[in-house]
C-alpha cells in the first residue's frame, strides 16, 4: 500500500513578472543607473557606465540612487528614472 | 475546499523522509511526512480552509496559504495547537516593516520569534532554564516551522536567494517565550496589546550574545550589558534583552521597570569617536558622506570626548558611523522576562545592521464565539 504525503513547496505566485521592452541597440541611448546605496556600489556602477559608454557612446548617463538598500525604491524615484532614460541598470556592489 | 498541494506517493513513511532529503525540502534534519489527514487536523484546529491567505510576502511575490503553513508545520513536528502562533508569526514576517528581503543578506540575519501572553502556558512553551536551548517541543518546532516554510515557499535557501556568508545556526529554530507571570509589563503590553492578548514578535538579528554580571545593584547588573551592547556591532535599532527571573526580582525590588532599563541603556550605550576610528568604523559604511574615507582614520585631539550614542541620534556625527537605513528605523530595547532562575546571565540579540524592524502581531486564532 502506498504512502501519500503533500508537497510542501511554493505557494501560488501573486503575479507574473513582465520583462521590460528590450531595445534593439544601446548605441546613442540615454543610460540610467539606479544605485541601491550599497557601500562602494556607486564606484562599481560608475566604472561599469564608463566601460559601456566606450562601446555604445550614450547620449546621456543619468546617475541616481534610492535612499536605502533595505527598502524598495520609492515610486517617484522609479518614475524619475523612467522619464529620463531609455535603458537603466539597477545593481549592487560591495 | 480541498487540499491543493501535489501528492507524492512513496512506499512508506521512511521513504517519504528520504524523498524530502533528495528533493531539498528539508533543513538537513528529518521531517514528519505531511499526510492529508494530519494537515487537515492542523487546519481544523484554527478553523481555516486550505486556500485561506495568511499573508502576502510581496518581495517574493508569494501568498502564504493556510495549507502551505500547515504542511510545513507538520513537517517541523508541530502540534495543531501551535497553529495560532504560526499564523501570527507569518503575519509578522510578511509585514512591510519587517523588510523581508534582508533575510537574503550576506550577514546571515535570522528572526527570533518571541511569544508573550497566556498562550505560553496553554501550549507549554519554555520561558525558563535553557531558554534558547533544545528540548521543548513548542519552542523548537514553531521556530523550525518558520524556517521550513521560508525554505520551501519563499526561496530562502542557500541554493536560491539566501546569500549568507556564514549562515546562521539559529536558522534551524529560534523561538522563545516570555514568562507570563512577569512582574513587569509583558512584551505583549509593551507592544500595545493588553496582558490577556497573546502576541508573537519577530525580530531579526545575527547571533545571541550574553552579558554576565556579578552585582546585585541595578547599575551593576546592567553595566556589563551596556558594555557588551556598545562593543558589539554598533548599529542603531532595536535590541532584544532577556532578563532571567532572579535578576528581574533584583531590578523590580529596586524600582526598575522595563522603561527605566530602556532609558538607562539609551543614555549609556555609546562609544567615543576615538574608539570608533581605532576600530575602523569611522566612515567605513558611508561612502556617500565621506568620499573615499574608508580605511583607518587617525584620531584627532578631543576625539576621546566626542561621543556617538547608539540609540540617540546626532545628525552631525551619525553619518560617519551608521547606515542611513539603520538610523531611520525604530530604536528601542525590548526587554523580555525570560531565562533560568539561577545564574547571572543576561542575553541580548542585536538587530541586523541595516534594515528590518521588530514586528508584533496578536494571536487571534482560533476565534472563540
Amino acid at each position: 500500500m502506498a504512502f501519500v504525503f503533500l508537497d510542501p513547496r511554493q505557494g501560488p505566485a501573486t503575479g507574473a513578472v513582465v520583462p521590460a521592452h528590450r531595445l534593439s541597440s544601446l548605441t546613442g541611448k540615454r543610460l540610467g543607473i539606479l544605485w541601491n546605496n550599497r557601500p562602494s556600489g556607486d564606484k562599481l556602477l560608475k566604472r561599469l557606465a564608463e566601460s559601456l559608454h566606450q562601446k555604445y557612446e550614450f547620449s546621456e548617463i543619468y546617475f541616481t540612487k534610492k535612499t536605502f538598500i533595505g527598502n524598495a525604491a520609492p515610486q517617484e524615484v522609479i518614475d524619475d528614472v523612467a522619464s529620463r532614460v531609455d535603458v537603466a541598470i539597477v545593481g549592487v556592489g560591495d | 475546499m480541498p487540499l491543493t498541494s501535489d501528492r507524492i506517493e512513496v512506499t512508506d513513511a521512511l521513504e517519504a523522509i528520504e524523498y524530502c532529503y533528495r528533493h531539498n525540502m528539508t533543513d538537513g534534519l528529518p521531517v514528519v511526512p505531511p499526510t492529508e489527514k494530519r494537515v487537515a487536523e492542523f487546519l481544523t484546529h484554527v478553523g481555516l480552509s486550505p486556500g485561506d491567505k495568511i499573508a502576502e510576502v510581496t518581495e517574493r511575490a508569494r501568498i502564504i496559504t493556510a495549507e502551505k503553513l500547515a504542511v510545513n508545520a507538520v513537517m517541523a513536528g508541530c502540534l495543531p495547537e501551535y497553529m495560532p502562533v504560526l499564523v501570527a508569526a507569518v503575519e509578522a514576517l510578511a509585514d512591510p516593516a519587517f523588510k523581508f528581503n534582508h533575510l537574503a543578506s550576506l550577514g546571515s540575519p535570522w528572526p527570533l520569534l518571541i511569544v508573550s501572553g497566556p498562550i505560553v502556558r496553554a501550549i507549554g512553551m519554555n520561558h525558563g532554564m535553557y531558554l534558547f536551548g533544545s528540548g521543548n517541543r513548542a519552542n523548537a518546532t514553531i521556530g523550525r516551522a518558520m524556517s521550513l516554510l521560508l525554505w520551501n515557499c519563499c526561496e530562502l535557501r542557500p541554493d536560491a536567494i539566501q546569500r549568507g556568508q556564514l549562515g546562521n545556526p539559529h536558522r534551524y529554530s529560534f523561538c522563545i517565550a516570555e514568562d507570563p507571570d512577569t512582574a513587569w509589563e509583558g512584551l505583549n503590553e509593551w507592544e500595545g496589546h493588553d496582558r490577556s492578548t497573546s502576541t508573537v514578535t519577530a525580530f531579526s538579528g545575527y547571533h545571541l550574545c550574553m552579558a554576565r554580571t556579578e552585582c546585585s545593584v541595578a547599575r551593576g547588573i546592567l553595566a556589563p550589558l551596556v558594555n557588551a551592547i556598545s562593543r558589539h556591532e554598533f548599529s542603531p535599532g532595536c535590541v532584544v534583552v532577556t532578563i532571567p527571573p532572579n535578576l528581574e526580582k533584583l531590578l523590580v525590588d529596586q524600582g526598575w521597570t522595563k522603561r527605566k532599563i530602556r532609558d538607562y541603556l539609551f543614555e549609556h550605550c555609546k562609544r567615543s569617536v576615538k574608539d570608533l576610528k581605532e576600530d575602523a568604523r569611522w566612515g567605513r559604511l558611508t561612502a556617500t558622506h565621506v568620499g573615499d574615507l574608508k580605511d583607518l582614520v587617525p584620531a584627532a585631539p578631543g576625539d576621546e570626548d566626542r561621543w556617538i550614542y547608539l540609540f540617540k541620534r546626532n545628525p552631525q556625527l551619525d553619518p560617519y558611523v551608521f547606515h542611513e537605513g539603520a538610523m531611520g528605523r525604530r530604536a528601542d530595547i525590548l526587554v523580555v522576562a525570560a531565562g533560568g532562575d539561577a545564574g547571572m546571565t543576561i542575553g541580548f540579540y542585536q538587530p541586523y545592521s541595516q534594515s528590518t524592524n521588530p514586528v508584533t502581531k496578536p494571536i487571534t486564532l482560533p476565534r472563540r464565539s
